[in-house]
C-alpha cells in the first residue's frame, strides 16, 4: 500500500460517524479524569497558615490602651483565603478543558489527519532547537502553530454555525473565507500570533512576578487589541470598498440582498472574525498567565511555597494576588473641597484685584479666569496633600463608598506613596495611621518615592460607609502631662495625586478577565460598524482614515476632555481664532461621544486588577451599542441611495 | 413586445397586436433618461435619452449598439444599479429597488466580477445562498450547472486563477442558480471561446425555449441575430431601429437559391429562364460553391482533440443544459420552432461540427416536453413555414406567441402598456412563481 493509499484510507477512517464517537469518548474521559485530578488532587495552602492563624490573640492593645483587632490576623486570614483560592491545579484543568474541547471538534469536523499533522511538525521544531542557542525561536514557532491551529478550527466551527441559506449569513461567511485568503487580514492575524507567541519571550525572569504577570497582561492584551482594532478597521473597509471598486458588487445588489442585509452581513463578518482572534488571543494569555502565577515568586521555593517557614505567603505573591492577580473596587480620598466652592471664586477675584494694583487694565476673560481658577485649585490640592512636621502635623483622608465591603466584610487594602527629600532610597519616614474610632496601628517605616500597601479592618468602617484616616507625619508618643505627643519626622512629605487609595477585592480575576475581553470585542463590534459605515460613501483609504481616526478619538477622549481646556479658542495672541474654535467643539463634541468608550479602560484595569463590574459592562454595551446602531442606520440610508455602478474611489 | 414613438416605420398588424394583448410585460421603461454628471453637477453625458422600451414575457429580446450606445447603463437601471435621472422603470410590475422581486431576476454583467479568493463551487454556494435556496437543491444545481459550462474539473481552482473565458462561465453560472424568469446578459458572449459562445446561445434558446425572457445586450451582431426575436438598435441612448430579426434583415431585392452542386451548364440554363421570366430585367448576379464555416471547422478540431483525450487544464467543453433548468414546462411552439431551425442548420453541416451533447442539450433529445418524433416533422416544418409566409403566429393555444415570430413589429407604446406594467402587482408575480413551480 502505497502512503497515498494509506492517507485516503485513514482520512476516510476518521471521516467515519464510529471513529469520531469513539475518540471522543476517549478525549472526554481522559479530560474528566484530569481535570478532576488537578482540581481534586492539589493539596490546600500551607497548613502553618492556618496554625498560626489559630494562635495569634483575636485582639491587641493599642497605644491609647484600647482594645482593637489584631491587624495581623486580618492579613493572615486574606492571605489563607487567598490561597485556597488559588490553587495550582487551576491551571492544569483549564489548559485540558480548552485542549480537549478543541480536540474534539477537530475530531468532528474532519481534520483527524491535517492537525495531528502540524501538532507533530510543532512538536519535532520545539525538539529540534531544543538546547540551541535557536530555542527561543522554536518556541514562537510553537506558539504561532497551536495559536494558528486553534483559530483555524474556531473559524471552522463559526463557518459551519454561518451556513444557514440566507443573506446576511451567506455574506458573513464570506468575509471569513475572505479574512484568511486575502493577504490585507493574513499580514495581521500573523502578526498578531507572532507577538503573542514572542511576548513571553520578552519577559524578564529577574524581575519580580508581580510584575512579569501586570507586564504580560497590561502588554499582551493591549497588543491583542491594538492588532484586532488594526485589522477591523482595515479589514472592515476594504471588503467592502473592495467589493464596489471592482464591481462584484453588482451581482450581489441584483439578488435579493437588502441592503441593510448586505450591510449587518459585512459587519457580522468582521464582528465573527475579532471575535475568533479574541478568543484564541483571551486563551493564550489566560493560560500562559496561569502558568506563570504557578512560577515560584519572589522568596519562594516553588508556587505558593515560601523560602522561610511559617512566613505564608511572600511579598511578592501577596502584592501578585491581593493587586494584580484580582478585580478590586478602588477609591480615592473626597477632597473636603470643589472648585466651584464660593471660596475659590473669592480667592480668584481676591488674586486679579492683587494684579490690577500693578496692572490696572486687567481683566481676564473667561478662558483665562478659568485657567486661574484651576491654578487655585492645584495649588489648594498640593497643601491639602502636603502634611508638614510644625504646624499640620497630619491630615485627615476620607474614603466615601465603602458600604459594600463594610456589608461583606472584606479586608481593605491602603495603597500610599509619599514624596520627600528627593526621595533618596536611603531615608525612611515614620509614617503613623489613626482612624475616628480611636484606633491608632502602630508606626509604618516608610521609604520614599514608591508605594507601600497594608490591610486594614473593615471594622474601621463607619456607620456612612466611610473609613477616615488621620496619617500622622511621625509616631506619636507619651508625653509628660499624661497626654500624646507627636515625635515628627524631619521634613513636610508630600503624597502625590495618585499616591494614595483604598481597594477590596470583589471577586478573582478570573470573571474579570473574561469581562475585560467582552468589553474588548465590543469595542470592536463598534469599530468595525464605524468601518463599515465609512465604507458606504468613501473609498478604501478615506474610510481607513475616517473609522481610524475615529478611533483613536475614542481611545483618547479622555486625554482629548482634559487638555481640550488648556489648548483653547484663542491663538497665541490672545484672539479667538475660528480655526481652533471649529477644533475645539469639534474635537470636544466627538470626544464627549466617546466617553464611555473611554471610561471603560478594559486593558489598565485588567494589569491593574481592577474590578469591571457587570454594570459597567451593561452600560458600556448600551452606549456602544447605541452608537453602532445609530452609525448602522446612518450607513444603510447612505447605502441605499448610493448608484453602485458608480465609484469614484478607483 | 417593444416599441417606440422615434421609430415611425414600425407598423402594427392585427395579428400581433392580438398576440400582444396576450402577453405580460416584464421591463417598462416610460421617457427614462439618465445623465452622468461631473463633480459640479454639470451634465457630462447623457447616457440613456428619454427611452420608451417594454420587454414582454416569453421574448428574447435583443439590445444593439456600438460602445457607449447605452446598452449597460439601459440594463444597469433596469437591476437598480443605477438610477433614472428622469422617466421611470419597471420590472415585474415593481421598482428596480425591490428586493423580492429580484428572486426571478439572473444577471450577467459585461465582464465577470467574481470573488477571486473563492472556488467555482463556492461561488456558486454563495449565490445559491443569496437565493435562500436550500442546500440540497443548491448543491444539485451547482453540480448541473458546473457540468453545463465545462467547469466541473476546475472546481476547486480559486477563480482568480481562471482564464477569463472560464470566468465568463461561471459568471453565466451564477445568473442561472436561481432558475430565473427574467435572465439579463450583458456581453455574454465576450471572452468566450467559440465553443462557449455557441453554447450560450444554444442555451439562450433553450431558455428562451422555455418560456424565460431574456435581455441580450451585445455588439457582436451576429450573436443577437442568431437568438433573439426582437432587437433594439441604440445610438446615443435612443432607440434608432426597432423589430424582429426577419423583419430588420430582410432583403426585398435579392433570392437566394441554394442546391447541390451545378456545372456551368445548368447555371447558364437557369439564367436563361430568369432572364426570359423577367425579360432581361434580373439574373444571377453571383455564383459562388459555399465553404465550411470557421466556427464549424474549430469545433471539429476541438471535438476531435477531445476524443484523442488530449490534456486541459482549461475550460472543458460543456456538457447538456443543466437540468433545473430544462425540467419544466417548455413553450411548446417556440420548442418545435427551435428544433426545426436547429436541425436545419445541422443536417447540411458535417456530422463532426456539431458536439453530439450540445445537441441533445438544444434539442435533439429534449423530447419530454413535447417534440415531434421524425413522422411529425415534416409537418411541423410545414406548419411553421405557413405562420412565416402568413405572417400569423404559430400559436396553438392562443396562449402564447412563438419564437421567431414573422414580422412582428412592435405596437406604439402608450401610457396604457405602461400602466399595464404598474398594475402587475405582487399578487400576479408571485402567481407566476408559483406556477412555475
Amino acid at each position: 500500500m502505497s502512503a497515498r493509499q494509506l492517507i485516503v484510507k485513514l482520512d476516510n477512517l476518521q471521516r467515519g460517524k464510529l471513529f469520531k464517537v469513539i475518540v471522543s469518548s476517549v478525549i472526554a474521559i481522559v479530560a474528566a479524569l484530569l481535570i478532576g485530578y488537578a482540581l481534586v488532587g492539589t493539596p490546600d495552602a500551607d497548613p502553618s497558615i492556618i496554625k498560626t492563624i489559630n494562635e495569634l490573640p483575636k485582639t491587641v492593645t493599642n497605644f491609647a490602651g484600647d482594645e482593637i483587632e489584631n491587624p495581623q490576623l486580618a492579613q493572615l486570614q486574606q492571605i489563607q483565603r487567598l490561597l485556597n483560592n488559588a490553587k495550582p491545579g487551576v491551571l492544569l484543568a483549564s489548559a485540558t478543558g480548552a485542549i480537549s474541547i478543541m480536540l474534539i471538534l477537530v475530531v468532528w469536523m474532519g481534520l483527524g489527519i491535517i492537525y495531528p499533522l502540524m501538532t507533530g511538525i510543532a512538536v519535532g521544531v520545539f525538539a529540534l532547537c531544543w538546547g540551541t542557542p535557536a530555542q527561543i525561536y522554536g518556541s514562537i514557532a510553537v506558539g504561532m502553530i497551536i495559536l494558528t491551529l486553534s483559530f483555524m478550527v474556531l473559524l471552522r466551527v463559526v463557518s459551519l454555525a454561518l451556513s444557514y441559506s440566507h443573506p446576511i449569513c451567506a455574506i458573513a461567511r464570506n468575509v471569513l473565507a475572505e479574512a484568511i485568503r486575502m493577504k490585507i487580514s493574513l499580514v495581521f492575524i500573523v502578526m498578531l500570533f507572532f507577538v503573542l507567541a514572542a511576548l513571553p519571550m520578552l519577559l524578564n525572569d529577574e524581575q519580580s512576578l508581580r510584575y512579569r504577570v501586570q507586564n504580560f497582561l497590561q502588554y499582551a492584551s493591549g497588543f491583542t487589541f491594538m492588532f484586532i482594532a488594526l485589522l477591523v478597521v482595515f479589514f472592515g473597509a476594504a471588503t467592502v470598498t473592495y467589493e464596489q471598486r471592482e464591481k462584484v458588487i453588482w451581482q450581489t445588489m441584483t439578488k435579493p440582498v437588502a441592503a441593510w442585509h448586505y450591510l449587518l452581513g459585512k459587519w457580522l463578518g468582521v464582528v465573527t472574525l475579532s471575535a475568533i482572534l479574541l478568543t484564541v488571543s483571551a486563551t493564550g494569555v489566560f493560560l500562559f498567565t496561569e502558568y506563570l502565577r504557578n512560577q515560584p515568586a519572589v522568596g519562594e521555593l516553588k508556587a505558593y511555597q515560601p523560602k522561610e517557614s511559617g512566613a505564608g505567603i511572600t511579598e511578592d505573591r501577596l502584592i501578585l494576588e491581593t493587586q494584580v492577580l484580582t478585580s478590586r473596587v478602588s477609591l480615592v480620598p473626597t477632597l473636603p473641597f470643589s472648585i466651584n466652592d464660593p471660596s475659590f471664586d473669592a480667592a480668584l477675584d481676591a488674586q486679579i484685584e492683587r494684579e490690577r494694583q500693578s496692572n490696572p487694565g486687567y481683566t481676564p476673560d473667561p478662558q483665562e479666569r478659568a485657567a486661574l481658577k484651576g491654578k487655585l485649585f492645584q495649588d489648594e490640592m498640593a497643601q491639602y496633600l502636603s502634611i508638614d512636621p510644625v504646624a499640620e502635623k497630619y491630615e485627615e483622608f476620607v474614603f466615601d463608598g465603602l458600604y459594600e465591603a463594610k456589608r461583606l466584610n472584606l479586608p481593605l487594602t491602603l495603597r500610599y506613596k509619599i514624596n520627600a527629600e528627593g526621595n533618596r532610597p536611603d531615608i525612611f519616614y515614620i509614617l503613623t495611621f489613626a482612624f475616628d474610632d480611636g484606633t491608632v496601628l502602630p508606626p509604618r517605616r516608610t521609604g520614599l518615592g514608591f508605594s507601600h500597601t497594608m490591610t486594614i479592618s473593615p471594622e474601621f468602617i463607619n456607620d456612612n460607609g466611610q473609613i477616615r484616616i488621620q496619617i500622622i507625619n511621625g509616631q506619636l508618643r507619651a508625653s509628660a502631662d499624661g497626654n500624646f505627643d507627636v515625635q515628627t519626622n524631619i521634613n513636610t512629605f508630600t503624597i502625590p495625586p495618585d499616591g494614595l487609595g483604598i481597594s477590596y477585592s470583589v471577586g478573582g480575576y478570573r470573571a474579570n478577565f473574561l469581562r475585560v475581553f467582552f468589553v474588548l470585542w465590543v469595542k470592536l463590534a463598534m469599530l468595525a460598524m464605524l468601518a463599515v459605515w465609512a465604507s458606504t460613501f468613501a473609498s478604501f483609504p478615506v474610510a481607513c482614515l475616517m473609522a481610524g481616526g475615529l478611533f483613536f478619538i475614542g481611545q483618547s477622549s479622555g486625554f482629548v476632555q482634559e487638555a481640550l481646556p488648556g489648548w483653547g479658542k484663542t491663538n497665541v495672541s490672545g484672539e479667538v481664532s475660528l480655526y481652533r474654535t471649529i477644533i475645539y467643539y469639534f474635537a470636544d463634541w466627538i470626544s464627549s461621544i466617546f466617553t464611555v468608550y473611554n471610561e471603560l479602560q478594559p486593558t489598565k484595569r485588567l494589569a491593574d486588577g481592577q474590578l469591571l463590574s457587570w454594570s459597567s459592562v451593561s452600560r458600556g454595551i448600551i452606549a456602544l451599542g447605541s452608537i453602532s446602531f445609530l452609525f448602522y442606520l446612518a450607513a444603510v440610508y447612505i447605502f441605499r441611495r448610493r448608484q453602485l455602478a458608480i465609484y469614484s474611489g478607483q | 413586445m417593444s416599441t417606440t414613438t422615434h421609430n415611425p416605420s414600425t407598423h402594427l398588424s392585427s395579428s400581433v397586436e392580438q398576440s400582444l394583448s396576450d402577453r405580460k410585460p416584464v421591463v417598462g421603461c416610460q421617457q427614462l433618461s439618465k445623465v452622468f454628471k461631473d463633480f459640479w453637477m454639470r451634465d457630462r453625458a447623457r447616457a440613456v435619452d428619454k427611452l420608451d422600451l417594454v420587454i414582454y414575457e416569453h421574448e428574447v429580446f435583443g439590445l444593439l449598439g456600438p460602445n457607449g450606445s447605452g446598452k449597460s447603463t439601459i440594463i444597469k437601471l433596469i437591476l437598480g444599479l443605477l438610477k433614472p435621472t428622469s422617466g421611470r422603470v419597471v420590472v415585474f410590475g415593481k421598482s428596480p429597488t425591490d428586493v423580492a422581486m429580484k428572486h426571478r431576476i439572473g444577471y450577467l454583467p459585461e465582464e465577470s466580477y467574481l470573488y477571486p479568493f473563492l472556488n467555482a463551487r463556492e461561488t456558486l454556494d454563495y449565490y445559491g445562498k443569496l437565493f435562500g435556496l436550500d442546500s440540497k437543491t443548491r448543491h444539485k444545481r451547482i453540480d448541473e450547472l458546473l457540468e453545463m459550462v465545462g467547469l466541473e474539473h476546475a472546481q476547486f481552482r480559486p477563480v482568480r486563477e481562471y482564464s477569463k473565458g472560464m470566468q465568463r462561465r461561471i459568471g453565466i453560472a451564477q445568473a442561472l442558480i436561481n432558475d430565473p424568469d427574467l435572465l439579463i446578459l450583458d456581453e455574454p458572449t465576450t471572452g468566450l471561446d467559440p465553443i462557449g459562445t455557441r453554447q450560450v446561445k444554444d442555451l439562450i434558446l433553450e431558455l428562451g425555449r422555455r418560456g424565460k425572457t431574456i435581455i441580450l445586450s451585445s455588439h457582436l451582431l451576429s450573436d443577437v441575430e442568431d437568438v433573439v426575436d426582437r432587437m433594439a438598435i441604440l445610438y446615443g441612448g435612443k432607440i434608432r431601429g426597432e423589430g424582429t430579426c426577419e423583419n430588420l434583415l430582410e432583403s426585398k431585392e435579392r433570392t437566394l437559391i441554394e442546391a447541390d452542386e451545378l456545372d456551368e451548364q445548368t447555371i447558364a440554363e437557369i439564367d436563361e429562364v430568369i432572364r426570359r421570366r423577367t425579360g432581361g430585367e434580373k439574373s444571377i448576379r453571383h455564383v459562388s460553391a459555399p465553404r465550411q464555416r470557421l466556427e464549424e471547422l474549430f469545433l471539429g478540431v476541438v471535438q476531435r482533440a477531445q476524443e484523442d483525450k488530449a490534456v486541459t487544464s482549461g475550460a472543458m467543453q460543456g456538457g447538456m443544459t443543466a437540468a433545473f433548468l430544462r425540467a419544466e414546462e417548455v413553450v411548446q411552439e417556440g420548442h418545435d420552432l427551435i428544433e426545426s431551425l436547429l436541425k436545419d442548420q445541422a443536417a447540411p453541416a458535417d456530422a463532426s461540427a456539431t458536439n453530439p451533447e450540445q445537441m441533445q442539450g438544444s434539442g435533439a433529445e429534449d423530447v419530454g416536453a413535447g417534440s415531434g418524433s421524425a413522422e411529425q416533422q415534416p409537418r411541423e416544418n410545414e406548419q411553421l413555414i405557413d405562420a412565416l409566409v402568413n405572417n400569423t403566429s404559430t400559436t396553438q393555444d392562443g396562449s402564447k406567441p412563438s419564437k421567431k415570430d414573422a414580422d412582428t413589429p412592435a405596437p406604439d407604446v402608450d401610457l396604457g402598456v405602461i400602466g399595464s406594467l404598474l398594475d402587475d402587482d405582487a399578487e400576479d408575480a408571485s402567481d407566476d412563481k408559483e406556477s412555475k413551480q
